[in-house]
């Protein structure tokens, strides 16, 4: 007797469908599990086992049991298997279940020895990858119903233990059981971390007009910007308060950011969907893995992935080591990350905006544009530390700015009011919304994620700007990439100020952006 | 339970499965064949297949039913049995079988018995 339940495998955050086969025949009597299972499913036959016989139904004694998971060439990970071998037995042993009860439903679900259903990571990305085959029916985890009714067009039934879900796939009346305990998230650095950055706006930065343009263009077009300046200057202040001037996020940047959180496991039960744009700042001493993704066993999204869609920042990062900054290049390029492993390929979103912060010097204290600074590192350290920060990975940012300290009389004028976070966040969703309409065609939504050749083309800025740009081409002073980039922040400009098409003017703003030049304050003040 | 009750019930047992076994239409060859190595139990004939039997009796289902008392060494021990026995007894057949007969003896009642053809 052959019976055949349905759940999903995840590689990276790509899920297949797979089948759960459970024959009971004759022969020595053990559970065979194949299909390339990991350590953690094939302790499924133990959990399942338990469950079964505590939720008062018989695993089969008197047969062998194998259990195959098909396809059986893919790898599978994870604890979620439980639920679907564990009803497969049934399906095969005692029970008849309905004709196509067990047709077009996906199982997901850890069981635990005594019968309840435990949450797992990832619940979101499988119910996606099972909607996207036609999959009409979920059974997940109850605290996990939220999230996996996310997804349109299907039926997601919440269960807490195995005899719930026999009971629903039966057609019978689902039996009492105790809650299933949510799935842990980070009390401990939500509680500071989360609820400080939820009360910061940019009202609090005084002063820095140049770098709080620099900011609303980053955040209106999605640029990657690099901020530098003496300690203490305020880039982090600066940095940190980049979300509060990015709007909400549509309804499917947040089903793909929520995908990626649900893969690590984070989610609050109450309140899945994630909305805001993220801000994940990894310290300098975090692991390649940590960063880009990967880790022993299954491939973990990074904090590049996590904060699709939103800002990762990268404080002090020259002192990341070199091989991380420099494949972070492959990601900034094309939205997106690949670990390669010898068995499996994971590739996660990691669609965000870099912002980078570092120190003049080794010491912190040089300042390029005033001459009375205390820097007391020697011209060969700071060149040393300067080689760190350009190459490669300089040319793919679109955005370099010199935060200065403030100078006292700017901090103190009594009639320069800064502007706050939402008035920023007004004018960033206008351009926003801009770009939208003009992009309605493409499979693209931001200025930064223009392709070059479809920017030259369809999207070109005016005769004289472009004579203008190619004149810095030809003159060696930005490579073709550059170029583009200097395109797309004009693009940018642009969309800030309301202009139809980028002019001389706006290349000029952004060929000032991209060199680390100060911004005329003429051009600052006109877009008021 | 004493160790001559534990005999008298795998000698019941065996009875019990030996009857079984013939009702299904097979023919007994031989029983409670040792050698060094250990006991084959029963030894049968199947149409043109030769079964070597290993027979586990229990009172109850407290320590797990008696077919899962057989596990991979066992049915290895099983094995080398059964080649032994073939050794011994000049026997050349194509088809060779292990089966694994399991009979629960409660103390009221009937026993019942549970055949599982093909072991390793």
């Amino acid at each position: 007797m052959v019976a055949t339940t349905r759940t999903v495998s995840l590689q990276g955050a790509i899920g297949h469908v797979i089948d759960v086969q459970v024959d009971l025949g004759p022969g020595l009597i053990q559970t065979a599990m194949v299909g390339r299972p990991d350590m953690a499913i094939n302790e499924a036959r133990e959990r399942c086992r338990a469950a079964i016989d505590n939720s008062g139904f018989h695993w089969p004694v008197t047969r062998r049991t194998t259990v195959l998971l098909s396809p059986a060439d893919l790898p599978k990970r994870g604890t979620h298997f439980d639920l679907a071998i564990a009803v497969a037995v049934l399906a095969a042993s005692e029970t008849r279940f309905p004709d196509g009860a067990l047709e077009g439903v996906v199982l997901i679900g850890e069981l635990s020895l005594d019968g309840r259903i435990r949450c797992v990571p990832g619940v979101l990305p499988m119910v996606m990858a099972a909607a996207a085959r036609g999959i009409g029916r979920v059974v997940v985890p109850e605290p996990q119903v939220g999230e996996a009714a996310l997804v349109d067009g299907v039926e997601v039934y919440g269960v807490r233990s195995l005899r719930q879900a026999h009971a629903l796939l039966m057609g019978e009346e689902i039996p009492e059981a105790p809650p299933v305990e949510p799935p842990t998230g980070n009390p401990l650095l939500s509680w500071r971390g989360q609820s400080r950055l939820e009360e910061v706006d940019l009202f609090d930065v005084l002063g820095m007009a140049d770098a709080r343009y620099a900011l609303e263009v980053a955040a209106a077009g999605g640029h990657h910007l690099l901020l530098t300046g003496p300690k203490g200057a305020g880039k982090t202040t600066l940095a940190e308060r980049i979300p509060t001037i990015l709007p909400d996020l549509d309804a499917q940047e947040s089903l793909e950011l929520t995908a990626i959180h649900s893969l690590c496991g984070g989610l609050v039960p109450g309140a899945p969907v994630l909305t805001r744009p993220p801000f994940r700042a990894p310290h300098h001493t975090a692991s390649r893995a940590g960063i880009l993704g990967g880790g022993t066993g299954r491939v973990h999204p990074g904090e590049v992935s996590r904060a699709h869609h939103g800002v990762l920042f990268l404080d002090e990062f020259p002192l990341l080591p070199g091989d991380i900054i420099e494949a972070l290049r492959q990601p900034l390029e094309s939205g997106e990350i690949t670990i390669a492993r010898g068995d499996e390929d994971a590739t996660y979103p990691a669609g965000g905006m870099l912002v980078l912060a570092c120190n003049p010097c080794p010491c912190g204290e040089y300042s390029p544009l005033t001459r009375d600074h205390r820097c007391i590192c020697t011209e060969v350290r700071r060149r040393e530390y300067r080689r760190k920060i350009s190459g490669p990975i300089a040319d793919r940012i679109d955005i370099t700015r010199f935060v200065e300290p403030v100078p006292a009389h700017e901090r103190n004028d009594p009639f320069g009011r800064p502007e706050s976070s939402a008035d920023v966040l007004v004018r960033v969703t206008e351009a926003r919304c801009r770009q939208r309409v003009r992009y309605a065609d493409d499979d693209w939504r931001l200025n930064a994620h223009a392709p070059g050749p479809a920017l030259r083309t369809a999207y070109p800025l005016d005769a004289d700007a472009t004579r203008a740009l190619d004149t810095e081409v030809y003159a060696g002073s930005l490579t073709r990439r550059g170029a583009t980039r200097v395109h797309r922040v004009a693009w940018s400009v642009a969309d800030l100020r309301g202009v139809d098409r980028p002019g001389c003017a706006e290349l000029d703003t952004a060929l000032r952006l991209r060199t680390a030049r100060p911004l005329d304050l003429a051009t600052l003040a006109r877009r008021a | 339970m004493g160790g001559k009750d534990q005999q008298a019930l795998g000698a019941y047992g065996e009875r019990v499965a030996a009857r079984h076994l013939v009702e299904q239409g097979m023919v007994v060859l031989d029983r409670n064949w040792r050698c060094p190595v250990g006991e084959l139990d029963l030894v049968l004939r199947d149409g043109d297949v030769l079964v070597f039997c290993e027979v586990k009796t229990r009172r109850g289902e407290a320590r797990g039913h008696p077919l899962q008392a057989v596990d991979t060494i066992k049915a290895q021990r099983l094995r080398r049995l059964a080649a032994l026995w073939t050794d011994e007894h000049q026997v050349r057949v194509d088809h060779v079988r292990l089966d694994v007969v399991g009979v629960t003896a409660p103390r009221r009642g009937p026993a019942t018995v549970v055949h599982s053809r093909g072991v390793g």
